[in-house]
């Protein structure tokens, strides 16, 4: 099972993208701000970071890119208000910097889980199962 | 103010000839004094001048200007001059009428008549002669007043071109002026924009995720209750599509305020106004007759998809001032090393009021829900960031005309 850490300040929109992604069979962990995710990440050891961009203090590209210092192996995402996915506004230029994908707002849940899904890969050699039989307690 | 200076300094002429001519004809009563024929006819001629100049003048002036009509004035006024030298014996009160009626004729910035001079002083010169006026005075007067005439025809000349010069740099400014002040309140409305449709988007963004969820949770929802049946066939799709809109309107001001620009591919305008066309045929194909002539415009660099957006935005901007199947006409070309596009209606047209606002956000003349006023801001918006410009031509009730010009792409090479 893959884990995701979600990191947003804002509450509802963290939860709304758990709700999605905990549905389709992730587990997954929310966090506040960058800071915090920072401290919980040798921790929780992600498969997947999903940073939102704007964020007082850290900024949720400096968070990606301390992330990526961090724990190499985790596949990183952007959550921005971007309307396209190849823009270049700050977000889209940030996320090409970093190396990361880039999630729009609002997003598509299909969408959403198939960019995930293509990204992490099969999970940890036991390849993906059918989600509703992971759905955790 | 070149126009309220040049009025200024008519009426300053205007002024120095009247007193000009008052001392003239007081130094020729002086110099007929005695000869009280001579004196009262000096009086009336004088007088039927000053009549001329305050009635005659301003009930001739009315008649559409022209040489013709200049002339026969200035001729009146001439046949008053010679009379009056002629009625003094040609004295040399008299004479100084002669250069004086040249420079007066020609005095204001706009009148310019040299056949006129030469005539005037062959006419007054044979007069004088015929009445036995020494030939001396009559060479050395029209002598001076020729060379008075031509003088002061120099000048006025230089006048003149300094002032149409500074007319034309007067109206560079402003329009220089009018540019910045629109751009200013393009960006100040632009930042605004930006910061609303962040704050909506945040929002919105969880209440799409949570609806949509719903909507799907309750569509599996085994043996649901009537009134969840309802929500979730009819209630929440509903929601759903307003949420859409709220979302669309959203994505339209975050485009108007800093775009949301793809990395830009040289592409070719044609293409562009053909695939719009495709999208907005159908919408507008019970209003108007689209007319599409395609011109050979130079390929651009930018994005593809927004100048289509902004092909679109204008088609059906011209369609919903459309009725009864006339024609909107979308033409494309070259001009001064770049690309136009031109779309053109014969529909209600717009008022001077409605010209002023028309490229702000929310601003529309349609009725609520038929259109946010964010087609042509948005149009102005992506012109603007490809380095074009977007101009406006409308009359009300015979229709408009967009005229957009963007400037061609860079030479291949350069990045």
């Amino acid at each position: 099972m893959h884990r995701i850490l979600i990191v947003d300040d804002e509450p509802e929109v963290a939860k709304a993208l758990r709700r999605v992604l905990v549905r389709q069979g992730f587990e997954v962990e929310v966090s506040p701000s960058g800071a915090d995710g920072l401290r919980r990440l040798s921790e929780l050891e992600p498969h997947a970071v999903i940073s939102d961009f704007r964020m007082p203090g850290m900024s949720g590209a400096e968070f990606l890119s301390e992330v990526g210092r961090r724990a190499p192996g985790a596949v990183r995402f952007l959550l921005s208000g971007c309307t396209t996915g190849t823009s270049a506004d700050p977000a889209a230029r940030s996320a090409d910097e970093l190396g990361c994908g880039l999630i729009p707002k609002p997003w598509d849940a299909g969408e959403l889980v198939g960019q995930l899904r293509r990204a992490l890969g099969p999970c940890g050699g036991g390849g993906p199962r059918p989600p509703e039989m992971q759905r955790p307690s | 103010m070149p126009a309220a200076v040049g009025r200024i300094v008519d009426r300053r002429v205007d002024l120095t000839i009247v007193a000009g001519s008052i001392a003239i004809y007081c130094l020729m009563i002086w110099q007929a004094w005695g000869d009280w024929r001579a004196v009262g006819a000096l009086v009336a001629i004088h007088f039927g001048h000053v009549l001329m100049v305050k009635l005659v003048h301003p009930w001739w002036e009315r008649r559409p200007p022209g040489h013709f009509s200049e002339l026969v004035m200035a001729g009146a006024h001439g046949l008053l001059c010679i009379l009056a030298a002629h009625v003094s014996h040609w004295s040399l009160a008299g004479w100084l009428l002669v250069p004086f009626h040249v420079l007066a004729g020609n005095s204001h910035q706009d009148k310019e008549s040299p056949g006129y001079v030469a005539i005037f002083l062959a006419v007054n010169a044979a007069v004088a002669w015929a009445d036995g006026a020494p030939a001396s005075h009559v060479v050395c007067f029209t002598a001076l007043a020729a060379v008075l005439h031509s003088f002061w025809g120099a000048r006025a000349g230089l006048l003149r071109q300094a002032l149409a010069a500074l007319q034309g740099e007067r109206a560079k400014l402003e329009e220089a002026q009018r540019k910045m002040v629109e751009q200013e309140k393009m960006s100040s409305l632009g930042l605004l924009t930006a910061g609303i449709a962040h704050e909506i988007n945040n929002p919105m963004a969880f209440v799409t995720s949570n609806i949509r969820e719903l909507a799907r949770d309750l569509a599996e929802l085994p043996g649901r209750p009537d009134l969840v049946r309802e929500y979730a066939e009819d209630v929440l799709p509903a929601t759903l599509e307003g949420i859409q809109r709220v979302n669309s309107v959203v994505a339209d001001l975050r485009r108007f305020s800093h775009g949301d620009p793809a990395s830009p591919v040289e592409f070719d305008l044609n293409r562009e106004v053909t695939a719009a066309l495709r999208i907005c045929e159908p919408q507008v194909r019970d209003r108007c007759r689209l007319e599409v002539f395609l011109g050979e415009p130079p390929r651009l660099r930018g994005q593809p998809q927004e100048l289509a957006r902004v092909v679109l935005n204008l088609v059906l901007n011209a369609a919903q001032a459309t009725s009864g199947g006339a024609a909107v006409r979308v033409t494309t070309g070259e001009r001064e090393g770049g690309a136009t596009l031109v779309v053109s209606d014969q529909g209600s047209g717009m008022s001077p009021e409605t010209l002023s606002h028309l490229f702000e956000p929310f601003f529309t003349t349609k009725a609520v829900g038929e259109g946010t006023g964010l087609g042509l801001a948005v149009a102005h918006g992506i012109v603007s960031r490809h380095g074009g410009r977007i101009q406006v031509e409308s009359e009300l009730g015979r229709g408009s005309t967009f005229t957009v010009w963007l400037p061609r792409a860079p030479a291949a090479g350069a990045a």
